[in-house]
């Protein structure tokens, strides 16, 4: 993914990252990501989930790799601690409709640029998105509409979009942590949203590498100010000259 | 290089802008947009110093190693003062008019304001009443802890810090 992130980006941060098992105590805990520090001393982390791992399925690891670490969490984060022009408590923000919505558009990213070339991966993308689609329902389902643990486990069977330790650690995981799961499709619509609203408002002035730099260059916004910036930076490209889309 | 000349500024207009800070409203009305900058900045910094002070083991992850000797406090009272806290920010951050301001500063008041609104909220559903779930909670942070801290130049603090409780 890094030779390609010059047909993504402008700015690329370029900080460095790990890949790690999870640690036993975590086992409980999704595959997630850990950010470095701004120096880079302490390198980002991407912590897989190992637990019961005969019965893991692989096919959605091309997609998690682009979802964790380039372009999405490790991506978006460090470009978010090298904005030093902004007050520090913006470089550091938390807004989970953002940050998980731009990491799980970072794994149409990878499609977009030429991956996902063997076709399990592609399925494992797809089941990916199946799978956030899922969680809208039935973390709704438990928490406003009385679903049952069974009734949750049965709907995430049917939707054949994990694995069986994913449908039980990620049903545990609404129960405790109301709508932090809807977060990341709902996230995701809004980064395409706004994709499609500048593209069909720039025309051939719409630049995806300057559309994804805007995207991340604020830091961390809730999704309606990333809205309202959005739609101040299409007015300003409107109005810029026209010499840059003609090369 | 703009925050640098920002923050210098916030740092020489920052005794006069206190008081219209604290929404002295007689004082404020007339403040000029860069006295209001000025003054927001201020906040900011204070704001987030502040947060690196209550959230110790945040501020080591970010690579501010000043309270690798201390952890996060869990305690009803510490959670209260820490509202009480957030609501003083809030209500000095709501007396700043951004009338004037630029895309960006406007921008930073808003998203101050939303975070801060967010806490009030969590702390109104009483969200810290359960600090222990499956995923998260200090069960889980103090073991990841010493993954998070650089071991090589600072394992007498974190020796420390773990001593405390």
């Amino acid at each position: 993914m890094q030779p390609k992130l010059p047909e993504l980006f402008g700015f690329i941060p370029g900080s460095p990252v790990t890949v790690e098992a999870i640690p036993d105590f975590q086992s409980a805990m999704a595959t997630h990501y850990q950010t470095g520090t701004p120096d880079g001393k302490r390198p980002g982390r991407i912590v897989v989930a190992t637990a019961n791992f005969a019965q893991r399925t692989l096919i959605d690891d091309e997609a998690t790799a682009y979802h964790e670490g380039i372009p999405g969490h490790h991506m978006q984060l460090s470009v978010a601690q090298k904005l030093t022009n902004l007050p520090k408590f913006r470089q550091h923000s938390h807004n989970s409709g953002y940050i998980e919505g731009w990491a799980l558009y970072a794994e149409q990213l990878g499609k977009e640029v030429g991956f996902y070339q063997d076709p399990v991966s592609d399925y494992g993308r797809l089941s990916s998105e199946l799978f956030r689609a899922v969680r809208l329902v039935v973390d709704t389902g438990i928490h406003s509409m009385g679903w049952s643990r069974d009734q949750v486990v049965a709907f995430f069977r049917q939707a054949a979009a994990v694995d069986e330790p994913t449908i039980q650690a990620e049903t545990d995981r609404y129960i405790a942590w109301p709508a932090q799961a809807l977060s990341y499709k709902l996230g995701q619509l809004k980064f395409r949203e706004l994709r499609d609203r500048a593209q069909k408002e720039l025309g051939p002035k719409f630049d995806i590498r300057s559309f994804h730099d805007e995207m991340l260059s604020g830091g961390v916004l809730p999704l309606d100010l990333l809205d309202a910036r959005t739609n101040s930076w299409i007015r300003a490209q409107k109005v810029k000259s026209p010499a840059v889309a003609a090369n | 290089m703009r925050t640098q000349t920002l923050e210098t500024l916030a740092l020489i207009l920052a005794l006069g802008c206190f008081s219209a800070a604290h929404g002295d409203a007689v004082n404020t009305a007339p403040a000029t947009v860069q006295a209001r900058v000025a003054a927001q900045n201020v906040l900011f910094e204070e704001y987030y110093q502040n947060d690196l002070k209550t959230h110790p083991e945040s501020a080591t992850s970010r690579g501010d190693y000043r309270y690798n000797d201390r952890l996060d406090e869990y305690s009803l009272a510490a959670i209260k003062s820490e509202h009480a806290g957030d609501q003083g920010f809030l209500a000095r951050l709501n007396a700043i008019s951004t009338s004037g301001f630029s895309e960006q500063d406007n921008l930073s008041h808003e998203v101050l304001r939303d975070t801060l609104q967010q806490l009030n909220e969590n702390y109104r559903f009483k969200e810290y009443e359960m600090p222990v779930s499956q995923m998260s909670g200090p069960h889980v942070h103090l073991a990841d802890l010493p993954l998070a801290v650089p071991f090589d130049t600072l394992q007498q603090a974190h020796l420390r810090r773990t001593d405390r409780r």
